[in-house]
């Protein structure tokens, strides 16, 4: 397997009038082409932060970026721009991702105006038609304006806009969360049409874990900057090892539930504003103890496959764990 | 432990009125709860939840809302035709509704202790140091320390702010509590513990829930029944075994199969086909007819009917 994206000791700080807010705090993990990677947590954890510090939407603090092998963070912007075909966004709110004054087609014929500027008027028109074919979209709404439409289709524009530059690597930042679930379903699948056919890589973004564990293979969870673990996603599924992630999957309310034991968390997710050293999940585990609190706890090798940032974990494998188990 | 009916909605039809066309929000609704029961009524953006529930608050806007037809009985009283006097004596005391999005359900710039404070005192005789010994009370039962009376919304996080709204909504004892989507603007983790909130409550005062949820697995942790709405009015009803195991609707069956779920391994999510239908322009027949994978003929010339003894689901068709 080829690795497409590689990111190492990737590191975001904002500067606040409180101090400095970590969003990213040595984060790093390689995606295999083809591939998706999905990237769970609450709101805070950072997951947001590190899509678009990947495409330098916002410039990293330290740390590299290396795409195909070349180390982005070094690009200067106008290689940058160049670079950006290949790697593309799918933003959350397809009500603020489109321009209301502008058609469909306008959308998206403007990436292909910016990356293709000798393509012909004609064929400007037919590569369109292709792509909202692509996306599902009738041809009839070529002139439409992007009020005409609900959530689900508008994302469907926001995709097409996306591929209309054939990228390799696209960021999905939580791309089906303002959709009801019948229309949720139809993008999901579409996505997964999508990344066969173009043979695409994917960071799918999502705070909701059925949905990650549909599309991915690979998930990373992060809690406030730091990715706590990492592994091919029938393992984090099946056997997962930090805290945090039982947490997360004990807390899904879930259609089959009938007396299942839950992990349910005390108190609430820390300031990421100026941090106190040891495990940020510390104050809120169940497992934790003096050393937690004490020392960073890095993400080491569990497993040839699995990452975990936990030196707890010799009782968390203990432990008997079953999310979904009936009573 | 189903007693009396403490809510019953017959055939209730909101409408919102605009110059251009009229917007059917609720269609013939029919729901009861009873005492001691938590109803989920679950439903896409549009399905008329929220309006629903914003007329038994009678708390449609109107303009451009208007009650078309139909009943809400609380404790057999028709809030319809009750004055706007009666109306305020039962919202509080006897009904109470926690708002969907905790960010702006609470007034900025006043401290979370004065307006729990304004809602004792608004609806129930009590002096203050009694309304104030009753406000921590129930604060700290929602898991909030007293010594916060004095502090600011933006002094909380979204989940302790939902706690607030909650504590609100609990102050007078309502016998009906209505919960619009509470967790929705919620993380995970946190609304897990909201929910265990709202289950302690359940079980410590007895109170009885409607509670409108688009994620069937909210409802499944705290319902005991479940209804499914789709274009302003009910298609299936029953209790959360029924519903969720022996699922009749076509529209229930589909909203089942589009959830990803933990438990399966399958690749391919099957959607419904299709956008749920615009309000101002409702299909003929079966409202659900243009998305329905088993539509006939009749589905598109006559309205189903209702099927079923307590498990009931309004479909031509016995599925």
């Amino acid at each position: 397997m080829e690795t497409l994206l590689e990111v190492r000791n990737l590191n975001k700080f904002f500067k606040v009038a409180a101090g400095e807010l970590r969003a990213l705090d040595n984060v790093s993990f390689k995606i295999n082409k083809g591939e998706t990677l999905g990237i769970v947590g609450e709101s805070g954890c950072g997951k947001s932060t590190l899509g678009r510090v990947i495409l330098r939407l916002h410039e990293p603090t330290s740390g590299r970026v290396l795409f195909d092998g070349m180390d982005i963070t070094s690009f200067s912007p106008e290689e940058m721009r160049q670079m950006r075909r290949h790697m593309q966004i799918v933003f959350q709110d397809p009500y603020a991702s489109l321009n209301p004054r502008m058609t469909i087609s306008q959308s998206i014929e403007e990436p292909l105006r910016v990356f293709f500027p000798q393509m012909r008027e004609a064929d400007r028109r037919k590569r369109i038609a292709e792509l909202m074919e692509l996306v599902g979209l009738s041809a009839r709404t070529y002139n439409a304006y992007p009020h005409e439409f609900d959530g689900g289709r508008r994302q469907r524009v926001a995709i097409a806009r996306t591929l209309a530059v054939n990228p390799k690597f696209v960021v999905c930042d939580e791309p089906v969360s303002s959709l009801d679930v019948s229309v949720q379903a139809q993008i999901l699948n579409l996505m997964v049409e999508l990344r066969k056919r173009m043979n695409l890589t994917y960071i799918f973004i999502s705070h909701d874990l059925s949905v990650v564990k549909h599309i991915s293979d690979y998930v990373g969870v992060m809690y406030l900057g730091r990715m706590v673990e990492f592994a091919p996603k029938s393992e984090i599924f099946k056997n997962p090892l930090h805290p945090y992630t039982r947490a997360l999957l004990s807390a899904i309310p879930s259609t089959e539930a009938n007396g299942r034991e839950r992990l349910i968390l005390e108190g609430e997710i820390t300031s990421p504003i100026n941090p106190k050293p040891g495990c940020r999940f510390a104050p809120r585990c169940p497992y934790a103890r003096e050393i937690c609190a004490e020392k960073n706890i890095p993400l080491l090798e569990h497993s040839p496959s699995h990452q975990l940032a936990c030196v707890r974990s010799d009782e968390t494998i203990g432990a008997p764990f079953a999310y979904n188990a009936p009573a | 432990m189903t007693g009396d009916k403490i809510l019953e909605i017959k055939n209730l039809h909101v409408y919102y009125l605009t110059e251009e066309e009229t917007i059917r929000a609720v269609n013939g609704l029919n729901l009861e709860v009873s005492e001691g029961e938590s109803v989920g009524l679950v439903g896409e953006t549009g399905a008329g939840k929220t309006t629903a529930c914003l007329a038994v608050m009678q708390l449609v806007p109107d303009p451009p809302g208007v009650i078309a037809d139909g009943e809400i009985l609380y404790k057999g009283e028709n809030l319809i035709y009750a004055s706007e006097k009666r109306h305020r004596e039962i919202r509080g005391n006897g009904i109470s509704m926690i708002f969907q999005d905790p960010m702006t359900a609470l007034n900025p710039v006043m401290t979370i202790g004065q307006q729990l404070m304004e809602v004792v005192q608004t609806h129930q005789k009590l002096g203050r140091a009694q309304a104030k010994d009753k406000v921590i009370k129930i604060l700290e039962i929602v898991g909030v320390k007293g010594d916060r009376f004095n502090d600011y919304p933006h002094q909380f996080s979204g989940g302790m702010k939902q706690r607030v709204v909650i504590t609100m909504a609990l102050l007078c004892q309502p016998e009906l509590l209505i919960a619009d989507e509470p967790t929705t603007a919620l993380d995970v983790t946190i609304q897990a513990q909201v929910l265990e909130i709202i289950r302690k409550l359940q079980k410590d005062l007895g109170t009885s829930m409607l509670l409108i949820s688009h994620d069937l697995g909210v409802v499944a942790e705290i319902c005991t029944k479940v209804a499914i709405m789709y274009a302003g009015e009910i298609v299936e009803f029953g209790t959360v075994p029924e519903v969720f195991r022996s699922t009749r609707h076509p529209y229930t069956r589909g909203l089942f199969e589009s959830i990803p779920r933990l438990e399966s391994k399958s690749e391919k999510l099957t959607p419904i086909d299709g956008l749920p239908p615009n309000p101002a322009d409702l299909p003929c027949g079966c409202a659900f007819h243009p998305r329905c994978r088993h539509r006939k003929p009749v589905c598109e010339r006559e309205e189903p009917p209702m099927r079923g003894e307590g498990h009931i689901y309004k479909c031509h068709f016995e599925l």
